[in-house]
């Protein structure tokens, strides 16, 4: 049973130390998002990283239609990994999307988890009387009909020429085999549930230490959707990187890095 | 020879057929060439430093490149052909096909980012009639699965519910046979009638039956030694064609492996070589002959006899159909050909067929080849 479901998120356990660190990424990618800034916790902390199934190298044929229709589906799914582990003092690291499903998760099993770490985290993206999501619905359904274009010629698409990287040869081949190469009638499913959701409900219900990392300028979650997670997380901290786009992460790792250590810390 | 062009690096980027833009990590522009601006409708100084790449993209296009685009550009250092919508200055959206590479210095540390765009308008449409085509296919493939599924229950259905009624019909016209007068001529006709008519009904239910049973087994796929399974049931086919003072030969030769399931090879041959034996010709000693040979990806098995024949300008799209019948004087479902093909294909093998009436029946059975370690 653990090994299964360990195979079917594709999950890797890295790094050593007493308290873990769950990263789980965002719509659109896998866990290899994470690579340029993992490295600075392996010494401290055991890393965990996960794909969510329907992405990555995660177990395609686990993907269910009706358990992946809400974000419930991907809770459960990281309660599981994190019991198979057995883990106990983990902070959840969730990129955007993953966010909310971090949020749910602690929401769950208070007893496991210490702190929440949301990178540019939205709990709607469609805006609302009152609320500035961003998107409206036709935005969301011009992307899903933009999928089709950009999966058209997926597996061509998918395999592009690899850029040399002679420091590091191995990153290159594995680029290469498989990169954010997520299958296009999930993808399309995966991004409904994403673009669809609401979570506003539960930012109230979170009852952890939570960072929440946001860029100044985002067009995916713009800084009034942080300040709002900021101001219904009780207790929350929200730190604002001076850098732009929704990937913190890779954009700007150090700086990312280090308002992670920083709140790790206290 | 001196050319009488002199290259001008400038004049070659504003002018290429493609927009280029040279932006900063964050995307921030700060070079594009004039055909850029051409079909975007900006002046330059409305862009230099001015704009981001995303700001020339749909709400659409933003996300995908925030959730996609820019995380393969960062770790592959490269992104090619990721289509999006360029929104002109007049708000009108062109189609376009973007590649984008990161340039950086010694040290690893991004520069620049070079971007190339390539109007596809004309090849858009064509795009969209391809989503089109293939959505509708999807669609068709789902419906017609289900429709597949739905014609199975019902034969399943069929030759369960038939089964019980025709066996109470044999079980009672035994019974009553027995009360009628054995001397009338008319009712003995009659009685031998029915007979037949009972048998050939169980033989369809059989044949119904036999066929659903086929598709319900996943062929096995495992490596066989052809020369054994063909050496096995020769004596038996031997045995039945001596019985009709016939000849049969089966030409082994080298050793020769196939991929498939070993019931399904058995069956197969024993349902060819069967109907070779089962539709002989009164008119000569049969004779049949068994020939295997490699080709490159396939083994192939010939089965030839010189038996009653099939006259296919008339069957020809018929010999592998279900319940067809090309010799009305002898029992048979009309079920072993169709049978016996969807057995080859479901190993992923080929089966043709040859025949002239009076004159003989050729089968080639193409399977695939095993390894031969």
């Amino acid at each position: 049973m653990n090994e299964q479901v360990l195979k079917r998120n594709n999950v890797k356990v890295i790094g050593k130390g007493e308290k873990t660190l769950v990263f789980i990424h965002g719509y659109g990618c896998d866990q290899s998002m994470w690579r340029l800034i993992t490295p600075a916790f392996e010494e401290n902390y055991q890393v965990v990283l996960l794909d969510l199934v329907g992405c990555g190298k995660s177990d395609e044929k686990a993907y269910d239609y009706d358990k992946y229709s809400t974000l419930q589906g991907y809770t459960d799914d990281l309660l599981e990994v994190c019991e198979a582990l057995e883990l106990k003092n983990v902070t959840l690291v969730g990129h955007s999307i993953s966010g909310n499903i971090s949020i749910l998760a602690s929401i769950i099993r208070k007893d496991i988890f210490d702190n929440l770490i949301l990178i540019c985290p939205s709990p709607r993206f469609i805006n609302t009387k009152n609320y500035h999501g961003g998107f409206d619905q036709t935005d969301i359904d011009d992307l899903i009909e933009a999928l089709d274009s950009n999966y058209l010629g997926w597996s061509k698409a998918i395999s592009p020429v690899i850029m040399g990287n002679p420091e590091k040869p191995e990153l290159a081949l594995e680029l290469e085999e498989s990169f954010c190469d997520n299958n296009p009638q999930i993808a399309k499913h995966f991004a409904k549930v994403t673009f669809f959701c609401d979570n506003r409900k539960d930012l109230e219900k979170v009852d952890i230490k939570t960072l929440i990392i946001q860029c100044a300028e985002d067009n995916l979650a713009a800084l009034t959707v942080g300040e709002f997670v900021h101001s219904k997380i009780t207790g929350s901290e929200l730190t604002v990187l001076n850098t732009n786009g929704h990937c913190p992460h890779l954009s700007n790792p150090n700086e990312t890095i280090q308002a992670m250590k920083q709140f790790l810390l206290y | 020879m001196e050319s009488k062009f002199k290259i001008n690096y400038e004049e070659l980027y504003n002018t290429a057929p493609c927009g280029y833009i040279c932006s900063q990590p964050d995307g921030k522009i700060i070079e594009v060439n004039n055909r850029f601006l051409e079909f975007t409708g900006y002046k330059r100084a409305e862009v230099i430093e001015r704009k981001n790449i995303v700001d020339f993209l749909t709400k659409a296009g933003n996300i995908q490149y925030d959730s996609s685009f820019v995380v393969i550009l960062k770790l592959q250092g490269a992104v090619r052909e990721f289509s999006f919508f360029f929104v002109r200055k007049d708000q009108t959206r062109i189609p376009v096909l973007v590649n984008s590479v990161e340039i950086k210095n010694k040290i690893g540390e991004s520069l620049f980012i070079q971007t190339t765009v390539f109007d596809i308008s004309q090849r858009k449409n064509f795009e969209n009639q391809l989503i089109i085509a293939r959505n509708k296919s999807a669609k068709l493939t789902e419906e017609l699965l289900e429709l597949n599924k739905e014609l199975e229950s019902f034969a399943h259905i069929a030759a369960h519910d038939l089964k019980a009624p025709i066996l109470d019909i044999e079980g009672h016209f035994e019974y009553i046979q027995d009360k009628l007068p054995s001397d009338n001529q008319e009712t003995t006709e009659s009685v031998k009638y029915i007979h037949e008519s009972i048998k050939q009904f169980k033989n369809t239910i059989e044949g119904l039956t036999a066929a659903l049973r086929i598709k319900s087994i996943q062929a096995t796929s495992e490596r066989l030694d052809l020369n054994k399974i063909i050496a096995d049931l020769s004596p038996k086919f031997l045995a039945k064609v001596l019985a009709l003072k016939g000849t049969y030969e089966a030409d082994l030769g080298e050793r020769l492996i196939v991929q498939g399931s070993e019931v399904f090879v058995r069956s197969v041959l024993q349902n060819i070589v069967g109907n070779s034996i089962k539709y002989h010709s009164d008119q000569r000693p049969l004779k049949i002959q068994v020939i295997c040979k490699a080709e490159r990806d396939f083994i192939c098995i010939t089965v030839k006899d010189n038996g009653e024949g099939i006259d296919l300008e008339l069957y020809k799209d018929k010999v592998f159909g279900k319940f067809n019948r090309f010799n009305s004087t002898l029992e048979g479902s009309g079920m072993g050909l169709h049978i016996t093909k969807k057995m080859v294909e479901q190993m992923n093998g080929k089966i043709y067929l040859e025949s002239k009436l009076n004159e003989g029946t050729s089968i080639l059975i193409k399977l695939r080849k095993g390894d031969e370690t």
